[in-house]
């Protein structure tokens, strides 16, 4: 089917490659890659991760961009309508629909992350959260600009009222002009007029400026942790012990064997890898159908993927947990903080910066880089389901938009309003941004393997190409990656799906969460289905007017 | 906990690896295109042969018109 209204496009290869990694590069790559590679075995851990970037990563990316891209050619930006036009079966839409639901829900709970990235360097920058809005303000001790709480507890103490987590509706009860509130509204208005903007003139604009920031902004702390020596004194915290507790792959718990020989260790790091790389979110493969037809996509996939790395392994790596050695010590980085990123941002860094000289500019412009990670990523995540509004229904740009919001806004109402321990913010992330994630990733890679077609795929990331994809990588994707993807998929079920299911019967909200997740699954099915009618007639009415104008010759 | 020489050889080569890839990535976009970038020549043709048909039909109609 060919589409006659103006195709929206990238701007230029740097765009896409921004915007790309702009989705890929959140606040896991600084937070989360950190804390598991120290937890589970440091240098060592690198081993799986490696290997999973090698197995996963390169070769689903390039998958995901090329099938974005013959989409894209085929007049699809929705990845329900690439899904049916590379499958050629109905099916493949109902299936795409998650990629377009799944994302959208992570977008609800990453509004509100971003806010709270937004709120602390606010914070930072000027105090002005420390002076009003919070009940509790003998937590601030006596200065009021910058934050100056003392001790782990008391930023942990922070973190919990400042965003509800100890009982639900909390940022609600201040009015609705508190800090936090305005914080989410800030950013929900952000990430839906640069959606609104368009994707050369919205999201690649922003993402030009942002990314280069965020870069500027990392290694300026890079540059302020590396030459900061042993600024307490104590011996086994400076720079370099810090170091050795991220990379050293022996430790006195645990060896490289017993590291590589431990399975959970293996699926922390593919799970870390898929996740960074936004693999199987339906993201890559909507923005690749605004690629032009003859641009390179295999070259612009790598160079996105390496930046990702970089941002995670080198700035990652280097800039948060060394710090934390330094002015926490080893006993002040618990296999809980390890865990948690929100553990990790949120409690455990603002006591690093308040103890760093000049800690009140380096942890603002720390938040400042996360909020701006959290924003290339958010606005990833709505634009799937406006291109398939505006494409399946035919809706404009603002109707799409406005309704997506829409329908954002309530999730995010979900989170906010049900903030004691985050419980649907952890549901929402437990069964959409993990589970379904797997899923979704696992019946795109059997797609392209077994229904599109790794001739068609190669075929696609050749055109247009600047380097020389290897030949075998249709092959290594249907044969290695896949069931790699289905062992770490079981796996992760065996470990993590046993509590789960039972808490969806034990509280009450977990079960208010679910179905609400599943009424949404079931409009976006329904969008779908509505979707596909349009699209079968408009297919019909081409083949009888080519079938006219032949018969009119 | 000391810095061993594993973990300086995993940290070396972890981030040589990362910045080396990524740097010869945005040598290669920045850089400019080859005249004759790989494939290109084989979807020009493939292109061209699409194409016949519509060029078919489009000369048809031209000397239909001159005719008429």
């Amino acid at each position: 089917m060919e589409k006659t209204k103006k195709k929206e496009n990238w701007g230029t290869q740097i765009g896409v490659i921004l915007a790309v990694a702009g989705c890929a590069i959140g606040l896991g790559n600084f937070l989360r890659f950190p804390g598991q590679a120290a937890l589970y075995g440091g240098g060592a851990f690198l081993i799986p991760y490696f290997f999973a970037f090698l197995i996963l990563a390169i070769p689903l990316s390039w998958a995901e961009w090329s099938l974005g891209r013959y989409g894209g050619r085929h007049g699809f930006n929705s990845v329900p309508g690439i899904y049916r036009v590379a499958g050629k079966r109905r099916a493949w839409a109902y299936i795409g629909a998650m990629g377009v639901f799944v994302p959208l829900v992570i977008s609800m709970y990453y509004v509100y992350i971003q806010a709270w990235c937004l709120a602390y360097a606010l914070q930072y920058l000027t105090g002005i959260l420390g002076s009003c809005g919070l009940q509790n303000l003998s937590l601030f001790g006596e200065t009021s600009s910058g934050m100056h709480l003392g001790s782990s507890e008391a930023y942990a103490q922070f973190f919990a009222s400042f965003v509800g987590m100890n009982e639900d509706a909390y940022i609600f009860k201040s009015g609705i002009f508190t800090p936090l509130l305005i914080c989410v509204a800030g950013c929900f208005f952000l990430n839906y007029y640069l959606i609104y903007r368009g994707i050369a003139k919205g999201i690649e604009v922003f993402c030009k400026l942002a990314m280069p920031l965020l870069l500027i902004c990392s290694v300026i702390i890079l540059i302020r942790v590396v030459t900061l020596g042993n600024p307490t004194g104590i011996p086994g915290q400076s720079f370099l012990n810090g170091l050795a507790f991220m990379w050293n792959p022996s430790r006195p718990d645990a060896t490289i064997g017993e590291t590589l020989s431990n399975p959970e260790a293996w699926l922390a790091a593919t799970s870390q890898i898929f996740f960074s790389v936004s693999l199987g979110f339906g993201l890559i493969v909507t923005y690749a159908s605004y690629v032009r037809d003859k641009d390179d996509i295999a070259l612009s996939s790598l160079t996105a993927v390496s930046g990702n790395e970089f941002c995670e392994v080198v700035l990652g790596g280097m800039m948060i947990i060394p710090p934390a050695v330094m002015f926490l010590g080893l006993s002040g980085l618990t296999p809980e903080t390890l865990q948690s990123s929100f553990a990790m941002g949120f409690i455990a860094l603002p006591n690093v910066f308040e103890q760093m000289p000049a800690g009140q500019i380096f942890g603002f412009l720390f938040f400042f880089l996360l909020f701006l990670a959290a924003v290339t990523s958010a606005i990833s995540m709505s634009q799937p389901a406006v291109a398939l509004l505006e494409e399946g229904l035919e809706f404009s740009r603002k109707q799409s938009v406005l309704l997506v919001a829409g329908i954002c806004a309530l999730g995010t109402f979900l989170v906010c309003y049900f903030s004691a321990n985050a419980t649907v913010l952890d549901t929402f992330d437990f069964w959409i941004g993990n589970m379904s994630l797997f899923v979704l990733s696992l019946c795109q890679t059997i797609l392209i393997g077994w229904f599109w077609g790794e001739e068609k795929m190669m075929k696609e990331l050749d055109r247009g190409s600047a380097i020389r994809v290897p030949r075998w990588i249709g092959w290594f994707l249907k044969y290695i990656s896949t069931p790699y993807l289905i062992l770490i998929l079981i796996l992760w079920c065996w470990y993590n799906m046993g509590s789960r299911v039972q808490m969806i019967y034990q509280n009450g909200i977990v079960l208010m969460a679910i179905l609400f997740l599943l009424v949404g699954f079931s409009f976006f099915m329904l969008v779908t289905y509505l979707a596909e009618k349009r699209w079968i007639r408009a297919e019909k009415q081409y083949r009888r007017q080519i079938y006219t104008n032949r018969q009119g010759r | 906990m000391e810095m061993t020489p594993e973990g300086w050889l995993c940290m070396i080569l972890a981030i040589s690896t990362v910045t080396s890839l990524f740097g010869w990535c945005c040598w290669k976009v920045l850089s400019p295109p080859a005249k004759e970038i790989h494939a290109t020549s084989e979807f020009l043709m493939e292109d061209w042969k699409a194409n016949r048909r519509k060029r078919r039909r489009k000369r048809r109609k031209w000397l239909e018109k001159r005719s008429s």
